[in-house]
């Protein structure tokens, strides 16, 4: 309650026009403290808003001053800031690749380092990129030693010769020695 | 209009008075709410309603 109104040596004395008493408000008369309980089916502000200022000068036109403007409490809650964050580094990075210019020893070792992010199919080219097969740098660096040595191995197929099985199955235990082929 | 005045501080019976407005309220019998308080008038103060808001206004305090 407006402070005019809460004290109790003859609180209407600083009032000498009429002032609103807003629905639940405490008013205080004498030693007696007093809840207003009515409905206002409109809302508040836009009364106030309708009426420009000032008390009432005793006609039927009732104005409001400044003191009452400070006792008014408009719930009008603040606007929620959303901080604006830059995108962070990494996702501003793949954004920013384009994937099709990818090479195929870029995305080995994206899938070395980061095994998880292999989406498994029952494909053998997924077989092949799944973490069982390259499961560490370490094995990754093994098959580039791999591929050096089997460029110096001489070829099969030099001679222009049809290999036979033997020969064939020769090689595939070699290959098999070396590296884990998926089946 | 329907409104009621309700005591939540200090002795007064009854404790509650349904306002048929506009009302006055003092300490001499005159008054719709009588208020045997020596700090009030006798004629103290009105309430009234216009455009759907109570009004309270000092009358000889």
């Amino acid at each position: 309650m407006r402070e005019s109104l809460s004290k109790t040596d003859c609180c209407l004395c600083r009032i000498s026009t009429a002032e609103i008493i807003r629905p639940n408000e405490l008013l205080t008369l004498g030693t007696l403290t007093f809840r207003a309980i009515y409905d206002f089916p409109h809302s508040l502000e836009t009364v106030i808003a309708s009426q420009p200022n000032g008390h009432s000068s005793g006609n039927d036109t009732v104005r409001f001053d400044d003191a009452f403007k400070d006792t008014m409490v408009i719930d009008q809650p603040e606007p929620v800031q959303i901080p604006r964050s830059k995108p962070m580094p990494s996702l501003q990075a793949d954004l920013n690749t384009d994937l099709p210019t990818k090479t195929l020893e870029q995305v080995r070792k994206e899938n070395i380092t980061n095994p998880q992010s292999i989406e498994r199919k029952p494909s053998a080219q997924a077989d092949v990129l799944a973490p069982s097969a390259f499961d560490s740098a370490k094995n990754f660096q093994n098959g580039l030693a791999f591929e050096s040595e089997l460029a110096s191995k001489p070829n099969l197929f030099d001679n222009h010769e049809v290999p036979n099985q033997q020969k064939l199955a020769d090689e595939r235990q070699w290959l098999e020695q070396k590296i884990k082929i998926p089946r | 209009m329907e409104a009621k005045l309700i005591v939540v501080g200090g002795q007064l019976e009854p404790n509650e008075f349904t306002l048929s407005l506009p009302i006055e309220i003092g300490r001499g019998t005159e008054a719709d709410i009588v208020i045997p308080d020596t700090l009030v008038s006798r004629r103290h103060a009105r309430i009234f309603e216009q455009d759907g808001l109570l009004f309270v206004q000092d009358l000889d305090g």
